[in-house]
């Protein structure tokens, strides 16, 4: 069953919202509702329809809710009961005119709904979304997300009504609700909050988050049940650490990893001998680690006259024969049926040989599934161009191990770390798969810990980490047929055996060698070891929300470097921006989004390519010190602008016959 | 995505690597004679069995290339020019022509000296360079590559060649034919480089790879002297590298992409003023080549479709893609016919759906652009010079924005279009998150061709590489390396030994030929954080309980008392350093066992040799002796069991320490666990009634849920007083109940 999530975005409504505050142009609604907004398009694109939201107004013109009476709950509006998110609501809702603020004063009496109020409602929501057959089943209603995103400015006084929140915490766990405070101008290090309510305010739902991280029982699916943050910190999150993709962990292999056993006993089985004991086993699960993400991909239309129409394609089989046609065609086709189709394998250029169904099995080596451990490497010897393959995956223990199973692990991956070693492994995947060479790298997991992650049940570490778990990468090694490396000119000339004379010219001298020595060191990032050991930070299905991300302090060498520079390396969350702008701008022009997209000034001013351009400039600075270098560097190089005249006019004399560079288009 | 589907065939047809392979062999005593070094076999045998094995190599990796060999200085044929095989594709006759000499000379049937006499009288160089020309020329290969194999015996007849300035001359032409026909010419010379001078090494060279004369280099015009820094050098191939050398040529260049790397992030002012060239400038741009040298081979991708036709003759079936527009019925409509419409690609989003142009495709892709905005006050008045801009490389362009009609634009933007490739910093070789790869990595060389953007790149290349190598730094990029591809973070890690030290200078030249990388620099993308999955959904928990279960809170902090732990890492530790492996992981010794047995048994086919013995073993072997005979990386796993049994040594009894190891603190912890743990506790009679003791004793434990439905409904109906609820609902409800109401009653909330 896929995993429903249900959001429930509540906001704050009073007069106080309407106000503008740190010199924004905005007011604070505005502002708040641009990290809702955010979310709702994120949903929107990501398009998935067990992803359910609903959005409640609190201090609204009507009263609209399952839970008003006449003398409670009055002002306080459902404005968008459950559903999955569409353009057409999404519009309705960025519209304006249903998120408004209700200038009218807070009513001081009982009635008046308030945001804790409106907790209780959405607990209601839930509970009316929930299956009453479900309702019961502590079990069941763990495996669903349920989240409440509360926007306000705190500048509304709010009465705390002790009893009513105790509820609301019971409630919020029996569920599995994570609530999540998106504060306008809340108080962040130097800022203080401006105004005694805010700061009251926000005192109050720090220590209500604080107390209700302890009681959560839940912490298996959230690590903590409450966050409070501001809109900035949240805006900012979403691009700098934007929820992964979840995708459910598909297993890929189950058996044991060996070592030293018999082989030509254990042919057949993917088990170790348990009662040899001269060989071992580990008895482990292999899942996807690292997959290239791709972007949004559309499907191929046909478009005629205003008309979208679906595409349908076909193969056309045909083989072509010798022939001299007038227009200068040399070769004629000859269509073919497709059920006259018969596999073959073209051994040479002139060798057609058909592969008959006995043939082609007969051909295949008769693999079994395996995973034996062949030897180690010290990790420093293994080329790092030989991690080659496309895809890395997990090796962890199985889900059945045992303790002895569990300690073995551990301890060998241990002493692969302490000794700086990989593993070099032979892998079938299945009967009659192909053979592959692995080498797999000793990791450490470390979950990373949200912003107001709350000491559990399961501790931290000194550092503030959670427990980690042992596990190993493995990554394809090339086989002898992989490797293709040509004759290149050599870039030194080190080790000739011939005096340098002859190629004087060709080398640069020793004043660009000085010069490039000193821009080298000028643009040392300080990364001068590897990290102890490689850690593995996965993306958590937990978190479907950007949310902010505990900064680390005491990570060295390259991890560091990579954290620093990390914004760039999320390409789709920077892509899926731009798709993020397009829906809102064209939510904002109030029609359709084809109608936007074709008008004038699409794409003229679209956001994320501000933000792209923030982050690409992180670097820049230190680079602005280099000037002087680099301005020696070009001028004793001689770094100069090819001139394309000059050099095009001597292909065209035919001087260069080259080779064909294919345009290889769409990286896979 | 346009045009049809046939012209991106004929396309594909034009990219397909033809490479051919012409070898021209020098006879002499020498060559037949046997060679301790390579077993009693003679350098020809050798020579020939390699260029056999090339072969079987070609047909896995490169189909399409040609191979062709000549010998000369042979008796009996005219000029004394062997043709042994023509240029051709590779094909099964030329193979088992080839092998049935091989075989002849191993039956003693007719030796290769028998077979190939050398002559009395040389052939002239001249002669052999244009047989082997003409060779070339009458056939459409796109990649042509030379092999002179010579001991270079007639030392005499070179020297006279190269003091005879009609003969030297002679030969320049031709050399200057090959180089115009892109024939790369690649002498191996057979004995050892002892018996020459520098001085006549170097003269050599310059005759034979048409460099300038290195008296006077200032001659030839900038641009070409660049040329020469393609072309290889005399090398000296021991008569027991022959087979490595000539292997090697298999390992085609694959030519990806080109790309400029901005050492700094390029600036408005440095840009314009780069264009004029008597203003120094910052901006410090190396136009680089990328080559895909490693690429997962299947044999699966060479099986086509077939078609026997009447003749019962076999056709190679090829297929088109023909889109159709669904509602339109049955009339195919390919994309070009389809005169009214267009395709278009249309995103969906929720209820709604949208598409975007090619065009506007574009427009989202430009967010991979470097954008780098400039106030107006920044450039010089030359940005206003057309004259300049058309000069700049075509990826890079200067836009104004709001136009102002007196004082010109008022800001201006600097777009690097990709690819391009920008120096964030350096970091340390062995900093380099080898495990974050996601892509097979491209060796890059520097572009000197007329591609290049950026005029010197191989100097500053060769010095980048030089400054990493002494200072163990690989390069953190940022870029595009194709323009339609996502941006990305790459590491270049230079070709070194190891990271840990630079390539020994004086080792380097010397280092075996399966060890050596050329020089240059690895472009490696790391992985970016979409890309990482989650973990295994119950790894965490279990991790946890096996802590929990050891008494640590984390990994860290082991109980002082637990020796066991420690141990065993130690002995691990110990066990690991046994089987480390001698020369690391070295691709050549793994030949893919697939591909190999394919191909095996396909060759038999095709030869069509009913070996008997061949069928006796087919129909005599399991599978599992046929896997163990075919597989290589089985056979090495089974020596590495058969080593550990046969010196019954220290591997053996780690092994077996191990595991006692394992095994006995595994009893222990069961031991202690079963003994502390609820699981212990008597489960509740499932039969009789419950008295409010048991009762306890059963939620104390967590087994409530042992009892009957029956049994729990009596005990509930007896004490309905106390509890304050009746025996209605499900029995999950009722524990659900029973335990809320203890939990209370014990103060356990």
């Amino acid at each position: 069953m896929a995993e429903k999530e249900f959001t429930c975005f509540i906001v704050d409504l009073s007069p106080a919202m309407g106000s503008v505050h740190n010199a924004r142009a905005t007011t604070d609604l505005e502002h708040g509702l641009q990290y809702v907004k955010d979310l709702l398009a994120g949903k929107l694109i990501r398009g998935k329809k067990t992803d359910i939201v609903s959005v409640v107004g609190v201090h609204t013109k009507a009263t609209r809710n399952s839970l008003s009476t006449d003398e409670h709950n009055v002002n306080m509006a459902l404005l968008q009961s459950f559903t999955h998110m569409t353009y057409d609501a999404y519009r309705t809702l960025m519209a304006g005119e249903i998120c408004r603020v209700n200038a009218d004063p807070i009513r001081t009496d009982a009635y008046e709904a308030n945001l804790f109020k409106a907790l209780v409602y959405a607990m209601q929501l839930f509970i009316e979304a929930t299956p009453a057959s479900a309702r019961d089943k502590p079990d069941k209603n763990l495996r669903v997300k349920r989240t409440i995103v509360l926007t306000t400015n705190l500048r509304t006084e709010l009465e705390y009504d002790t009893e009513l929140l105790t509820g609301v915490s019971q409630l919020m766990g029996q569920f599995n609700v994570q609530l999540i405070v998106n504060c306008v101008g809340l108080e962040t290090g130097a800022v203080k909050a401006e105004d005694h309510t805010q700061q009251y305010n926000q005192r109050r739902w720090y220590d209500l988050i604080r107390d209700w991280n302890h009681t959560n029982k839940f912490e298996k699916v959230y690590d903590n049940a409450g966050l409070i943050a501001d809109t900035d910190t949240l805006l900012r999150t979403r691009l700098e650490h934007p929820p992964g993709r979840y995708y459910k962990s598909t297993k890929l292999y189950t058996g044991d990893l060996r070592f030293a056993g018999n082989v030509k006993q254990l042919l057949g089985s993917s088990v170790g001998d348990t009662a040899d004991s001269g060989s071992l086993r580990f008895p482990v699960e292999m899942y996807p680690a690292i997959r290239v993400e791709k972007l949004l991909s559309g499907s191929l239309t046909y478009l005629n006259r205003g008309e979208v129409r679906g595409v349908k394609s076909f193969r056309e089989y045909y083989y072509e024969i010798p022939y001299r046609a007038d227009d200068g065609d040399e070769y004629k086709k000859v269509p073919v049926e497709e059920v006259a189709i018969e596999k073959g394998f073209k051994y040479t250029t002139t060798d057609l040989i058909q592969l008959s169904q006995v043939l082609a099995e007969s051909l295949k080596l008769p693999t079994q599934q395996a995973l034996d451990i062949r030897g180690f490497v010290p990790q420093d010897e293994l080329q790092p161009w030989y991690f080659s393959a496309n895809e890395a995956n997990y090796i962890v223990p199985a889900s059945t191990s045992q303790f002895r199973d569990l300690m073995a692990f551990n301890a060998f991956v241990q002493a692969l770390i302490e000794l700086e070693l990989y593993v070099v492994a032979r892998y079938v995947q299945k009967k009659l798969a192909d053979v592959s060479m692995l080498v797999l790298v000793p990791v450490v997991f470390r979950e990373p810990p949200t912003v107001g992650a709350a000491r559990h049940k399961r501790e931290l570490s000194d550092d503030g980490f959670p427990v980690t778990a042992h596990a190993l990468l493995a990554h394809r090694l090339p086989f002898k047929e992989d490797e293709k490396i040509g004759n290149f000119p050599a870039l030194t000339n080190y080790g000739k055996g011939l005096t340098e004379h002859r190629y004087t010219d060709k080398f640069p001298t020793k004043e660009m060698q000085d010069l490039m020595d000193q821009y080298v060191d000028s643009m040392d990032m300080g990364a001068e070891t590897r990290t102890e050991e490689a850690v593995m930070e996965p993306n958590y299905n937990k978190k479907s929300l950007p949310l902010p991300v505990k900064g680390r302090g005491n990570t060295v060498g390259m991890a560091r470097v990579l954290r620093e520079v990390k914004p760039v390396a999320y390409h789709i969350a920077a892509q899926t921006a731009v798709f993020k702008d397009i829906v809102s701008n064209a939510a904002a022009s109030g029609g359709p989004i084809q109608e936007y997209v074709e008008s004038e000034e699409a794409f003229a001013n679209l956001p994320s390519s501000q933000n792209l351009k923030q982050l690409l400039s992180i670097p820049r600075e230190k680079l602005a010190n280099n000037e002087v270098l680099v301005r020696a560097m070009v001028e004793v190089f001689d770094i100069q602008i090819v001139d394309r005249t000059k050099s095009s006019a001597r292909t065209g004399e035919g001087e260069y016959i080259g080779i064909v560079v294919p345009d290889i288009g769409e990286d896979e | 995505m346009s045009g049809s589907a046939t012209d991106n065939k004929v396309d594909a047809k034009k990219y397909i690597i033809h490479e051919g392979i012409v070898f021209a062999i020098e006879l002499s005593k020498a060559v037949h004679a046997p060679d301790a070094a390579i077993g009693g076999r003679s350098q020809l045998f050798e020579l020939l069995s390699t260029i056999a094995e090339l072969f079987k190599l070609l047909v896995i990796t490169l189909p399409h290339s040609g191979v062709s060999v000549f010998l000369y200085n042979c008796a009996g044929v005219h000029h004394h020019i062997h043709r042994l095989l023509g240029l051709r594709d590779i094909n099964g006759w030329a193979m088992k022509h080839l092998n049935g000499i091989l075989q002849n000379h191993l039956t003693g049937i007719q030796t290769l000296e028998e077979r190939f006499p050398v002559s009395d009288e040389p052939t002239p160089l001249p002669k052999l360079f244009n047989t082997v020309y003409d060779e070339f020329v009458s056939k459409e290969y796109n990649w042509n590559k030379f092999f002179w194999v010579t001991s270079m015996k007639g030392d005499e007849y070179l020297d006279e060649l190269y003091h005879t300035p009609e003969l030297k001359n002679t030969i320049r032409r031709t050399i200057m034919d090959f180089n115009n026909r892109n024939i790369h010419l690649h002498p191996i010379l057979l004995g050892d480089a002892s018996r020459w001078n520098e001085r006549d090494l170097g003269q050599y060279e310059e005759l034979l790879f048409n460099l300038p004369s290195h008296s006077n280099p200032s001659d030839a015009p900038a641009t070409d002297t660049q040329d020469h820094l393609y072309s290889p050098s005399l090398t000296f191939v021991a008569a027991d590298e022959i087979k490595k050398r000539i292997l090697r040529l298999k390992e085609v260049q694959r030519f990806q992409f080109l790309v400029d790397l901005y050492l700094s992030f390029p600036q408005l002012t440095a840009m314009l003023a780069q264009t004029s060239p008597e203003n120094a400038s910052t901006l410090a741009v190396v136009s680089l080549k990328g080559y895909a040298v490693f690429s997962q081979e299947k044999f699966d991708r060479s099986i086509n479709m077939t078609y026997v036709d009447e003749l019962n003759r076999f056709k190679e079936v090829q297929a088109a893609m023909i889109k159709v527009d669904d509602a339109s019925s049955g009339v195919p409509q390919s994309e070009k016919t389809n005169g009214d419409g267009c395709f278009v690609t249309t995103y969906k989003l929720g209820d709604e759906s949208f598409h975007l142009t090619e065009e506007q495709k574009l427009t989202v892709r430009a967010l991979n652009d470097l954008i780098m905005a400039y106030d107006v006050s920044e450039a010089p008045e030359e940005v206003f010079d057309s004259a300049h801009l058309q000069r700049l490389p075509e990826n890079v362009l200067v836009e104004s924005h709001g136009e102002d009609k007196t004082f010109g634009p008022l800001s201006l933007t600097l777009r690097v279009k990709p690819p391009f490739l920008v120096v964030i910093g350096f970091a340390a070789m062995a900093a380099h998150p080898r495990h974050l790869s996601v892509a097979p990595p491209s060796f890059m060389t520097a572009n000197v061709s007329w591609t290049a953007n950026f005029s010197n790149s191989f100097k500053v290349y060769s010095s980048l590489y030089q400054a990493c190598l002494k200072k163990k730094k690989c390069i953190l990029v940022y870029g595009v390396t194709r323009k339609n591809t996502n941006p990305g973070l790459y590491v270049m890690y230079p070709t070194a030994k190891s990271a840990t030290g630079l390539i020994d200078e004086k080792e380097h030249g010397a280092a075996p030929a399966r060890q050596t990388h050329p020089e240059g620099f690895y472009l490696i993308r790391l992985a970016a954080n979409d890309d990482y999955r989650s973990d295994p959904p119950y790894l965490l928990e279990l991790v946890q309980d096996y802590y929990n279960q050891l008494g640590m809170a984390s990994p860290d902090n082991l109980p002082e008392q637990n020796k066991d732990i420690p141990e065993l890492v130690k002995s691990f530790t110990k066990l690991c350093k046994h089987f480390v492996l001698r020369d690391g992981y070295v691709p050549l010794d793994y030949p893919n066992p697939n591909i190999n047995y394919f191909m095996d048994m396909l060759a038999q086919q095709l030869s069509q040799v009913e070996d008997t013995k061949l069928v006796h073993a087919a129909i005599d072997t399991t599978p599992s002796q046929t896997l163990l005979k075919h597989d290589v990386t089985l056979q090495t796993l089974q020596r590495v069991h058969e080593s550990i049994h046969a010196d019954n040594g220290a591997a053996l009894a780690l092994l077996k320490l191990i595991n006692s190891r394992l095994n006995s603190v595994a009893n222990d912890q069961e031991l202690s666990f079963m003994s502390n743990s609820p699981m212990t506790a008597k489960k509740p009679a499932t039969e009789g009634a419950v008295t409010d003791a048991d009762m306890l004793y059963a939620w104390k434990n967590g087994n409530i849920h042992y009892y009957t439905m029956a049994q729990l409904k009596n005990y509930i109906k007896q004490n309905e007083a106390t509890l304050g609820f009746g025996p209605t609902g499900t029995k999950q409800v009722l524990i659900g109940r029973l335990t809320e109401f203890l939990n209370l009653k014990n103060g356990m909330d």
